[in-house]
């Protein structure tokens, strides 16, 4: 039961796209197949939430899609360029100017301020971002007090910011969220919640989330569900009463 | 915690691998000293076989050398005045020409470590004969020789093999008829024997029939040997002999031999601190480094309940296992050091395969529990801080480094720092209460070098401060050239600026090893081409290959006749030496309160018409006549000696009373350092003395070599060669000395390295980390190269600084023209690309490695 998800009408072209995505782990009899054949498209200005069981292959989705993994089969197009055929660098390249992340743990370098931490992968790029576009999104996140200190003078929350403003910054194509909230208690957790929203409805940020929690899924423009790396099911505006039944459902 | 040990051990091989070398390599290097000082030290002291073995009294003519017991009697002896005498049953002559052997491939036989090779008369008499032939026959005939068995052995001979033998006026090809042992021993404690049939030998020795520079006596049944001695003695007549018990001889002789051995592992005591002191620093940072990479695990384990008491437990625990299995390899890897040295000594005259290597318990339990004690106290740092750490950092995400306290770490250098001068405090001492000389200077550097070791403990301990401002500089730099990266590694050192100084400390000891050793030798290189191209006025000099244990070996003395008449030649002169000792006045002790020693000099011989063409020395001797000498001007003032003054030496013939003319002063110490006589003088002293040398004036290279063809070992060199030849038989000893710089530094590149790549080791997620946000690989290494160039610059600033105070301090202290803190600005250079190269190949490949983590792994946390 494969099934080809549309972006809504009206949203335009798709920024990602995944076509008979496969990968496995493994050879022969004890390999383990993480995804079997997925196929999905990502609009711009879309945001979209993936759910699904554990084990059901949606962080190894999201990783494939971002190029974090390799692929067994199958492409992955960012605009037009398939990634699955990139050298290492150029992937890194691909990565660092047209991709976004953020990781469940935060991930900030502990030496960096969060100033120094939020401009780090623009300037690896060699381009310093414009100013007015920095303190637009740290005001956003309410940042501003704290960009003189170190990740370790600073709460989950405020950390998880740090890096949701890192992965704005560089104007990603697509922002890759992987559980963004799960190290955060649910006050944080809104919070940031609230500002992917935010990016998504002020700039049509695209933006990509795995979640297991169906309050952080009802964010999103659309939910697609997971199960045994094949996509099951596709949830339109979703709220967080219909994906937990659907959830409760697929788990049985 | 026991369990916890083992497991860490067994899972963290790859972890402990580095440190496990690093403490192998350091134990191999201690029990490789141990292992050759021991050897040397049984070598010199341990062929106790003495020839006298079965005589009971010695009958030596004339006077001899009270101080020293190879001495060979200045008077002589008549056979028949002591055979048939009452109570002696047996009596046989004695004389000892000094020799050189070279076996068949022209290679010189190295007598055991500092001992001689000496021609002796066979002995017949089964009463008095202490040879046991090994094999062959005794010899018979004119031009047969027995030999020990270590000549045998270093020559590669059989019975029926042929030596060349450099006699005193002649050199002969003598055939080897038999091998014998001393005692079950290779050599006696005087060195080498040659045994010739008496006739050769008394010949040699240039004694009149029946005569003989020394009897052996067996005294009859139920004499005593004091008793005997006693009554010859007075028979016959005070002065005309000296009469000894062969027991107090060989009593003499192995005192001196121990207080030899003393002196020798005295020396490599030294060298062995040094690769104790580099195996300490390197273990200890090694530790270090293991113990900032668990600081995760070492957290947890706090956190769930283990008491600092044994978290310190658990460290010491991997500690000794890393002790046990790195020290019984390092006793393996001892013998093949110790091995490489022996090599190096035998090089510079020193053989000590005389002796066998030592497998015993001395050789293998002290470098092991050496090597378990430096692992404990390596550790023991680290296992403080392991204990140290709070539970808390456990939880955090990254390893940060705990701020430091800074006015600890100051305070602590500061103790350190003052400790130094421990052994910067007594050189004042060395330089009141001891003479001017080599073995002065050997005391005040190597306290000076103590000293400066734990300058460099305490550099390593300040590091950290230094590290930091350091850091933002280059990281400046950086951030000019490599933008981002550079910014990167500004704030990493900042943050961890232990790691970085670790790192730098080890590049400190080697830069600071490396560059010391290159400023003495060089600046001593220097002094000596340029005072020995000062003070040589000759042109050429022939001199001969090979080295003995008493310096170059020498040339026949017909030789200097035979260049005189060689084409253009216009000054021919030889030069000649032999050691006296000073009779009267009697020496002078430095201070008061001490004993005054034996005082020795090497006296030159040299034709005093030629002398003014061939050498310029300072001072206003005037040319010496016969019975006359002439001192350096030091000597004079230390003994208080005025020209025109009497004194009497002691040659190899006896007294002999000279008249003192004046001073003079060779600056190069190459070729009159002790005193100055014409030939004739020479005679009285020393009719056999060896000719180091002839200085020619006039004449061209290949007539010279033409006139000496068929000299053995003799080589034709012009002035900068030969200076370069006679100044390395005084720096002698070097080849040790860079053999064991390159293993200490092999040791500590070690260091450097797995320091180096540990930091980057460390660091697998944060560049994981940096990869997930976009840092292409060219980028990561970017990083690393300018930590590197903060790693670099850190240790080979305080290494070269290091270096430079130490040789200043030297020069200062000794006052030694030959130690000057002066070198060409190009070593430095080398020093610091050396530096820059090892630290860019010690990190390249880690950096590599960690620009391939899996961007995944990181991200997603430990």
């Amino acid at each position: 039961m494969e099934t080809l998800s549309e972006p809504r009408a009206g949203l335009g072209e798709h920024v990602a796209v995944a076509h008979d995505l496969a990968k496995s782990y493994g050879r022969g009899e004890g390999a383990v197949h993480a995804l079997r054949g997925v196929n999905a498209a990502f609009g711009r200005g879309q945001f979209t939430a993936i759910m699904g069981p554990s084990g059901s292959g949606k962080s190894t989705f999201l990783h494939c899609l971002a190029g974090l993994d390799a692929v067994t089969s199958g492409s992955v197009l960012i605009g037009d360029v398939d990634i699955t055929r990139l050298s290492r660098s150029a992937l890194t390249r691909l990565r660092r100017d047209r991709l976004g992340f953020v990781f469940q743990s935060f991930n900030l370098l502990p030496m960096l301020t969060a100033e120094e931490n939020i401009r780090l992968t623009g300037r690896l790029g060699g381009r310093d971002a414009d100013r007015q576009w920095f303190d637009s999104i740290v005001d956003a996140l309410g940042l501003r007090g704290r960009l003189r200190h170190r990740p370790a003078e600073l709460s989950g929350g405020q950390q998880q910011r740090v890096a949701v403003a890192r992965a704005l910054l560089t104007r990603p194509q697509v922002l890759f969220a992987d559980e963004p909230t799960g190290n955060l208690d649910s006050r944080a957790g809104a919070e940031v919640l609230g500002f992917l929203r935010g990016a998504v409805d002020s700039y049509r940020q695209t933006v990509v989330m795995v979640t297991h929690d169906p309050a952080a899924a009802a964010r999103a423009d659309r939910v697609l569900f997971l199960a045994d790396g094949r996509i099951v099911g596709e949830l339109a505006d979703p709220t967080a009463d219909l994906v937990h039944d659907r959830m409760r459902t697929m788990e049985g | 915690m026991w369990l916890i040990a083992r497991r860490s051990f067994t899972t963290g091989w790859g972890r402990l691998a580095a440190t496990l070398a690093a403490a192998l390599l350091s134990v191999g290097l201690i029990a490789g000293t141990m292992q050759f000082a021991l050897r040397a030290q049984a070598a010199v002291s341990g062929t106790g076989a003495s020839e006298f073995a079965r005589a009971d009294v010695l009958v030596q003519g004339g006077s001899v050398d009270p101080d020293d017991p190879h001495a060979v009697p200045d008077g002589r002896v008549r056979l028949d005045r002591v055979a048939g005498r009452p109570g002696v049953a047996a009596a046989t002559g004695d004389a000892t020409v000094p020799v050189t052997a070279a076996g068949a491939d022209g290679r010189l036989v190295m007598p055991p470590a500092g001992a001689r090779t000496s021609l002796r008369p066979w002995v017949a008499d089964v009463r008095l004969n202490p040879y046991r032939l090994e094999s062959g026959r005794a010899p018979a005939a004119d031009g047969e020789i027995a030999v020990t068995r270590h000549v045998a052995d270093a020559a590669g001979l059989e019975t029926g093999g042929a030596l060349t033998v450099g006699l005193p006026r002649q050199t002969r090809a003598l055939r080897v008829v038999g091998i014998v042992t001393v005692q079950g021993r290779a050599a006696v404690a005087a060195g080498d024997l040659l045994l010739a049939p008496p006739e050769t030998v008394r010949r040699a020795a240039g004694l009149p029939a029946g005569t003989w520079q020394a009897v052996w006596v067996k005294a009859a049944p139920g004499v005593q040997a004091s008793g005997l001695a006693r009554d010859l003695g007075h028979s016959l007549g005070p002065g005309t002999a000296t009469v000894r018990t062969a027991e107090a001889v060989r009593d003499a002789q192995s005192s001196s031999l121990m207080a030899e051995g003393a002196s020798v592992a005295g020396g490599i005591g030294m060298l062995t601190t040094v690769a104790v002191f580099v195996g300490l620093f390197v273990v200890a940072n090694t530790f270090g480094g293991l113990i900032r990479q668990r600081t995760r695990m070492l957290a947890l384990l706090g956190a769930i309940g283990a008491t600092p008491e044994q978290v310190k437990k658990l460290i010491r625990l991997e500690a000794l296992a890393v002790g046990l299995i790195a020290s019984a390899g390092g006793v393996l890897l001892g013998h093949p050091i110790a091995g490489a040295l022996a090599r190096l000594f035998a090089e510079d005259g020193f053989d000590v395969s005389v002796a066998e290597p030592s497998f015993g318990p001395l050789a293998s339990a002290v470098p092991l529990a050496a090597g378990i004690g430096v692992t404990q106290l390596a550790a023991w740092r680290a296992a403080r801080r392991a204990a140290d750490i709070a539970p808390m950092r456990a939880l955090r995400e990254t390893a940060t480094e705990p701020s430091d306290r800074r006015g600890l770490r100051i305070a602590g250098a500061t103790a350190v720092f003052l400790s130094a001068f421990l052994f910067y405090g007594p050189v004042l001492a060395v330089l009141n209460d001891s003479p001017p000389g080599p073995e002065r200077t050997i005391a005040i550097s190597s306290l000076i070098v103590i000293g400066s070791m734990i300058i460099v403990c305490a550099l390593a301990v300040l590091g950290p401060l230094l590290a930091g401002p350091l850091g933002g500089l280059v990281g400046r730099l950086g951030m000019l050239v490599s933008g981002e990266a550079g910014r990167l590694a500004r704030a990493t050192i900042a943050r961890s600026p232990r790691r970085v100084s670790s790192a730098a400390s080890s590049v400190m000891l080697g830069v600071a090893l490396v560059t010391s050793t290159a400023l003495i030798v060089l600046s001593a290189t220097a002094r000596f081409d340029e005072a020995g191209g000062e003070v040589m006025r000759a042109e050429h000099a022939v001199s001969t290959t090979g080295k003995t244990a008493d310096g170059m070996r020498p040339l026949p003395r017909d030789v200097a006749g035979r260049i005189a008449a060689a084409p253009g030649v216009t000054h021919a002169a030889a030069l000649t030496a032999t050691d006296v000792k000073l009779v009267e006045p009697a020496p002078r002790a430095y201070t008061s309160d001490q004993k005054a020693k034996p005082l020795y000099v090497t006296v030159t011989g040299a034709d005093q018409a030629a002398l003014p063409a061939v050498l310029n020395l300072g001072g206003a001797l005037p040319t010496l006549a016969p019975g006359q000498i002439g001192l350096p001007s030091t000597l004079m003032d230390a003994q208080h000696l005025k020209p025109g003054q009497r004194i009497v030496v002691r040659g190899k013939h006896g007294p002999v009373p000279l008249t003192l003319v004046g001073a003079y002063h060779d600056p190069s110490h190459l070729f009159a350092d002790g005193a100055l006589v014409a030939p004739a003088t020479m005679d009285l002293l020393d009719q056999n003395a060896v000719t180091r040398a002839v200085l020619v004036r006039g004449g061209t290279a290949a007539g010279i070599s033409q006139a000496v063809r068929g000299v053995p070992g003799a080589t034709v060199l012009d002035r900068p060669a030969y200076v370069k030849q006679a100044s390395a038989t005084i720096t002698e000893g070097m080849n040790v000395i860079y053999g064991f710089i390159v293993m200490t530094l092999v040791l500590a590149l070690f260091g450097t390295a797995t320091t180096v790549s540990m930091n980057v080791g460390e660091r697998r997620r944060e560049f994981g980390l940096l990869g997930a946000v976009g840092a292409t690989g060219r980028q990561l290494r970017a990083i690393v190269r300018w930590e590197a160039a903060t790693v670099v610059t850190l240790g080979t600033a305080l290494g070269l600084g290091v270096a430079v105070g130490t040789v200043a301090l030297i020069h200062l202290a000794t006052g030694s023209s030959f130690i000057r803190p002066s070198a060409p600005w190009w070593i430095y250079v080398l020093v610091a690309a050396g530096a820059l190269a090892v630290t860019l190949v010690t990190s390249s490949l880690p950096a590599r490695r960690a620009a391939r983590v899996p961007v995944l792994d990181a991200a997603q946390g430990d």
